[in-house]
């Protein structure tokens, strides 16, 4: 709580609002007191004066002091906002809250008054209340409490559905908690944070509102002081005196617009508020590590289109850059697949997404180079890269239920892949290529299904079309990041028997990042085993896993449950993945190496032929219960 | 060793959009069979959309079953009210997949671990701190991390915290949906040697839900596959990982891929000369 | 496809009419005492009050009363006003058109200002213009339309006088006069919803632009200016398609009050009287108008949803 708060002074805008607000709030208090005149004495000798020093903001059309006015014009505005939020709250939320917990016929009922709310306007239901009730302040609040009840219980609803989905609740319910603890402690307090926005919104509609209604003369009795009703008084005679609308109006806009940038502020805390504020600065480039780059006549032949030398990634974080990727060096050949494996965090995907130009915003390359068949990427301006991306190199991601935009049938995305480095394709040769690339990844009728929409395909099929749609230029390299982990294992070995079908037929180099040495096994050719941003060892899928040289990599294969069963316990790997801020000086790995020695601690550790350790050979000697662990597999 | 947890002829039928447009989905689990035994680890596997949570939600009496009974010690558990009720709920617990939403985000660890115990009445206030520190112990956290919020928590630390949340009112059963799933290979063997650990130590039983027949083979005494809602093979873990018996059982576990990659490359010769 | 979806929301329409049709009529029933004797007021005598509940139909049983009106409803006769005794129907028929003449160009102007502001500013996200767009939107939330109105009226017709003071001028004498008239009520009642339709654009596109998809559409070369104008925007569409559906809603009761700053001949100023002087009959019959209103714009918003959405077509 105090941290909010905190968070939410540190911000300018949010400051000075939540100053703003608590200002009239003071002022409404202290009205009497603030006031110079009294705010219904008339003087018909003054009337609509302009600003003097007997009359700071001039006299209205009775002669009554319009700063005192104004001031005590507060109290009106926060009693409205106070009063009527507080009411729609009290009414609103429970109602909410209990539909949307407990659905059923309770909730069908809610439902049905909501309806009926959606059907008549805000200010439409204020007018019928008033015809009932009559005219006055009092009655006009009523209304807009009903108004915004109807609103907290629509919003309080969905949020209690929502939370109620969460598996925290059902934790609760299996713990036998009661329904009323479920509600009042667990489910309520998550709902806070976007009832407290709407909160501060619906202050400043209310006082809107009473502006509104006093205008149409529906609202306060005339004589008593509110903005509204200052502000409609005053049009009346602004052609003779032109000032008299400004302060009340001043007054309603200010105090409306603090209390949704108040509102704007707590939603942005709450939710991390990373979105609006994420450095745009980016790191800074190691100019001579960049420029010590190898230059293209150094590079081999096309046999490697992708060729990674010394990349380096890095974030702006709070205390100075912080680097995911440190100088990764990986080189793949045609037809070849290279597993990039590590757990999560580790830099698979941002090696993946360096080698497209894509980085999430905020990161950059501050190091190396990267040859995608032959030609240098790093530097490279959106549209050259645009040239390369889907035509040399192209990525495919994790989750492919969201990798394709809902909204668009599957033959206008194949099509728009297709048309992307083919632009004079007539619209029937377009059609031809979808067909043929659905063929390609083994959609049955490929035909009928290009009008549909990805919604209508499982989780295996939309990866499938996302592979589809990488291909469709005949790219020379795919970078595939975890294109199963989100899959069944059947339908995980299907997608990767086509792509190492794909791989043998097309000579595409593929890049499968994965977590699973399971996936590295079965369809990687080489492999580079990653942890915390580096590669710490690199080798021939076979000799990686018959003889793992870096100590990580024996612990990861070590903590696999093979199918020994039986009560015997998994080897496991101390601690845990360390976060990018805070790595040891030495070798990375050191704070949970079973072979660390005092070197290891010294100075960085290198890579050196294909593995990043200093006691790689006595790792590999100390024993081997990953080896005799497999062999009992087969 | 009689069981203490039968699951009868189970049946669950969910319901699927408005009371207009209300069309009677497929049921998503159809006479699944199987028990529990006192101190036993009981494996299911099946693939995603197979069912396996749908049956431990209704263990846990989280979903309504259609048709069928689950017995607790002999007695139905839909007809548990009151005292009797609150008592299953100390019996037999549950730790999710999920360890994002599976802990209250506005509540510390502490308290988490607290609320069941007092809802349960395991223990007098002046010991409340004392039973905390206990159960994280338990788990292999520092009794400080009580003060913490689950997003000050790594993944597998919140699994741990949820593990000793269920702990907490000294259950018999514990239901495991899927709770290694969304950790790191690193991470997920340190969990998996915990839920051994503890039951060795407290002599629990497990129903324990994957979709990873090498993790379930290791920790399960028995298995059981599910496809499409029906169970189609249940039996020692060995046996039917060994010996399938089922088609289904077969595909699942060739499909699974093991770091070994002679042998995924003698899988994969063989699938081709099927599919000819 | 779409007749089915038609045919399902109406379905749901049925007991929402119904619903608000029997709270409408209620609303004789809620005034507290009688409504004959607040219509006499201080001339009320106990024989006065029956006579003239009598003469009202009001001595009758409810249900009765509830089956004439919403018979009467059926058959496009909404009662008759409790003062002068014209015909709902009529009031509403001669001011009608004024009345939906500044609703659609409030909409008009809510749209498209609101809809290309917000994308503009999506697009410079942390720019001028985002921030420009940001503070106007922000003032244009926060002002009283009236005074906004009013405020125009003070610059553009009296101060400027590009455009006339006396804003309504019907359509059939002069077009010209007609659409300039509208021009200021317009940007008025359509300020705030612009505003608020802008803001929610934004955010939509902003969410559109970071969606996985967009990533995979740039793995594979496609131009920023084609993911935006082809993919983001369509996406986008469907959150802000609820928005302006509300809007436009919302603008229904905002246009009663621009009515007053213009002296348009509208229905508003029938409403604000009936509703001062507690002709339930009118403002009965108004509520029920406005409430079919806006059934119908949340049916075409829905209509529009599921084109823009498949997954919110019926299968
Ligand atoms: N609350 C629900 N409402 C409607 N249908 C549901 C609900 N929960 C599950 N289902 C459906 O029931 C079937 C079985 O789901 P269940 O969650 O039991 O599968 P699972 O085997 O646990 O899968 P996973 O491995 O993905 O967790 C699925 O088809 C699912 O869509
Ligand atoms: N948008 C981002 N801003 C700052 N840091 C990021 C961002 N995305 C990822 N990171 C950091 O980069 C590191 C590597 O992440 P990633 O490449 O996604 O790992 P992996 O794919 O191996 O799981 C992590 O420490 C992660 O926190
Ligand atoms: S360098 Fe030392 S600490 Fe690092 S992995 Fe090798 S042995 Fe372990
Ligand atoms: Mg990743
Ligand atoms: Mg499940």
């Amino acid at each position: 709580m105090k941290r909010v708060v905190l968070q939410l002074l540190r911000r300018p805008a949010t400051a000075t609002a939540a100053g703003f607000v608590l200002a009239i709030g003071v002022i409404a208090v202290l009205a009497p007191a603030l006031a110079p005149y009294d705010p219904l004495t008339q003087d018909y000798a003054r009337t609509l004066e302009g600003p003097s020093a007997d009359h700071l903001l001039g006299t209205d059309y009775l002669g009554r002091d319009v700063l005192s006015r104004l001031v005590f014009g507060a109290r009106v505005a926060a009693q409205a906002s106070l009063q009527t939020v507080s009411i729609a709250l009290l009414i609103g939320v429970p109602l909410g809250l209990i539909a949307g917990y407990r659905s059923g016929w309770w909730d069908r009922v809610m439902m049905r008054l909501l309806d009926v709310a959606d059907a008549i306007p805000g200010l439409v239901l204020a007018f019928a209340v008033i015809a009932v009730l009559g005219t006055g302040l009092t009655n006009a609040m009523i209304a807009v409490s009903i108004i915004f009840s109807m609103n907290f219980m629509r919003l309080s609803r969905a949020l209690a559905l929502g939370e109620r989905e969460r598996l925290y609740v059902d934790a609760a319910r299996t713990s036998g908690l009661t329904q009323r603890n479920i509600l009042l402690r667990q489910i309520l307090p998550n709902m806070a944070a976007p009832l407290i926005v709407q909160s501060t919104i619906f202050m400043g509609t209310a006082l809107l509102i009473e502006a509104a209604l006093s205008f149409l003369g529906l609202g306060l009795e005339t004589g008593s002081a509110s903005w509204g009703g200052m502000l409609s008084g005053s049009t009346r005679w602004q052609f003779q005196q032109p000032f008299l609308p400004w302060p009340p109006g001043l007054a309603i806009t200010l105090t409306v617009l603090a209390f949704n940038v108040l509102g704007d502020g707590v939603r942005d805390v709450l939710a991390g508020g990373t979105r609006d504020r994420t450095p745009r600065r980016r790191p800074r480039v190691r100019a001579r590590r960049a420029a010590a780059q190898p230059s293209l006549a150094q590079l081999p032949d096309d046999d490697v289109p992708l060729d990674v030398r010394g990349l380096s990634v890095a974030f702006p974080g709070e205390d100075g850059d912080v680097e995911v990727v440190s100088e990764v060096s990986i080189r793949v050949r045609r037809g070849e697949a290279l597993g990039l494996v590590g757990e999560s965090g580790s830099g698979k995907t941002m090696t993946g997404r360096a080698v497209l130009g894509i980085l999430p915003a905020g990161g950059a390359v501050t190091a190396g180079s990267i040859h995608v068949d032959g030609a240098q990427i790093v530097g490279r301006d959106e549209a050259a890269l645009n040239d390369v991306r889907g035509s040399r190199v192209a990525m495919v991601f994790q989750d492919p239920m969201v990798a394709l935009s809902p909204v668009h049938t599957i033959g206008r995305q194949v099509g728009q892949a297709v048309r992307n480095h083919a632009p004079t394709l007539s619209r029937a040769d377009v059609r031809r290529r979808c067909v043929e690339l659905l063929e390609m990844v083994r959609i049955a009728d490929p035909e009928a299904r290009l009008g549909d929409y990805p919604h209508q395909f499982s989780g295996g099929m939309a990866q499938r079309i996302v592979i589809a749609l990488a291909l469709a230029s005949n790219p020379s390299v795919l970078i595939a990041d975890e294109p199963t982990t989100a899959l069944d294992v059947t339908t995980q070995q299907e997608i990767l028997d086509m792509l190492t079908d794909l791989k043998q037929r097309l000579g595409t180099a593929i890049v499968l990042i994965t977590h699973d040495l399971g996936v590295v096994a079965d369809a990687c050719d080489r492999a580079a085993v990653m942890y915390a941003g580096q590669v710490v060892e690199e080798a021939a899928v076979d000799d990686l896993f018959a003889a793992p040289r870096h100590p990580y990599t024996r612990a990861l294969l070590a903590a696999m449950p093979t199918g020994a069963g039986g009560d015997d316990r998994l080897p496991t790997i101390p601690g845990r993945v360390p976060p990018m801020t805070a790595l040891a000086p030495g070798c990375r790995f050191a704070p949970r190496c079973a072979v660390r020695t005092d070197a290891c601690d010294a100075a960085p550790v290198e890579l050196g032929a294909g593995v990043r350790c200093l006691h790689a050979g006595a790792a590999w000697q100390a024993g081997d219960a990953a080896h005799e662990r497999r062999s009992q597999v087969q | 060793m009689s069981a203490l947890l039968e699951v009868d002829d189970l049946w669950i039928r969910y319901r699927s959009g408005s009371f207009l447009t209300n069309r009677r989905k497929e049921p998503s689990v159809r006479g699944v069979c199987f028990d529990v035994a006192a101190g036993e680890t009981f494996g299911l596997v099946g693939e995603s959309g197979s069912g396996k949570s749908s049956v431990g939600k209704a263990i846990l009496r989280l979903v309504q079953p259609e048709r069928g009974v689950v017995r607790y010690d002999g007695q139905d558990v839909r007809s548990l009210r009151g005292r009797s009720l609150l008592e299953y709920r100390s019996q037999v617990q549950v730790v999710f997949q999920d360890p994002w939403s599976s802990l209250n985000p506005r509540a510390t660890v502490g308290r988490a671990l607290l609320e069941p115990l007092r809802r349960h009445r395991r223990v007098r206030r002046s010991a409340e701190g004392g039973r905390v520190a206990e159960l994280l112990e338990l788990v292999g956290l520092p009794p400080a991390h009580a003060d913490r919020l689950p997003a000050q928590l790594s993944g597998g630390q919140r699994q741990r915290v949820a593990i000793a949340r269920a702990l907490a009112v000294e259950p018999r059963l514990i239901v495991c949906d899927e709770p290694v799933s969304a950790l790191d290979v690193s991470t997920q063997s340190q969990i998996a040697n915990l839920l051994q650990d503890l039951q060795a130590e407290l002599g629990l039983a497990y129903l324990f839900i994957a979709h990873d027949l090498a993790v379930v083979h290791h920790l399960s005494h028995r298995i059981g596959v599910m496809s499409a809602g029906g169970l189609v093979e249940c039996g020692p873990a060995d046996e039917v990982y060994r010996r399938p018996q089922h088609a289904y059982t077969r595909r699942l576990l060739d499909a699974e891929p093991v770091p070994d990659p002679a042998v995924q490359r003698r899988r994969r010769e063989e699938r081709r000369l099927r599919a000819g | 496809m779409l007749g089915r979806l038609v045919g399902l929301r109406l379905l749901g329409v049925v007991p929402q009419l119904a619903l608000v049709s029997a709270l409408v009529f209620a609303l004789t029933y809620l005034v507290p005492g009688s409504p004959a004797a607040v219509l006499l007021g201080s001339r009320a005598t106990p024989e006065g009050i029956a006579a003239l509940e009598a003469r009202l139909g009001l001595d009758r049983p409810v249900w009765v009363q509830f089956q004439d009106w919403v018979s009467g409803v059926a058959r496009g006769d909404l009662g008759t006003s409790w003062y002068g005794g014209r015909e709902v129907t009529d009031v509403i028929g001669q001011h009608l058109l004024p009345t939906v003449c500044l609703i659609v160009g409030g909409t008009i102007v809510a749209v498209t200002l609101g809809l290309s502001a917000g994308v503009l500013a999506a697009l410079r996200q942390g720019g001028i213009v985002d921030r420009v767009v940001g503070v106007i939107t922000a003032a244009g939330i926060a002002v009283p339309s009236f005074w906004l109105g009013l405020l125009l009226l003070s610059l553009f017709a009296v101060q400027l006088g590009w455009l006339p003071v006396l804003s309504w001028t019907p359509p059939d004498r002069d077009l010209g006069a007609w659409a300039r008239g509208l021009v200021l009520p317009s940007l008025a009642a359509g300020a705030a919803g612009a505003a608020i339709i802008a803001r929610h654009s934004r955010s939509a596109m902003l969410e559109a632009l970071e969606a996985p998809y967009v990533q995979t559409l740039r793995a594979i070369g496609t131009p920023r200016r084609t993911i935006v104008l082809r993919y983001a925007i369509k996406n986008a569409m469907t959150p802000i398609l609820t928005v302006v559906a509300f809007q436009v809603s919302t603008l229904i009761a905002a246009s009663f009050v621009i009515e007053q700053v213009f002296t348009m001949p509208g229905i508003g100023s029938e409403l604000i009287n009936a509703v001062a002087r507690k002709d339930i009959p009118v403002v009965q019959g108004i509520t029920l108008v406005v409430a079919l209103a806006v059934i119908v714009i949340y049916l075409v918003a829905d209509i529009g949803y599921a084109i823009v959405n498949p997954r919110a077509r019926p299968q």
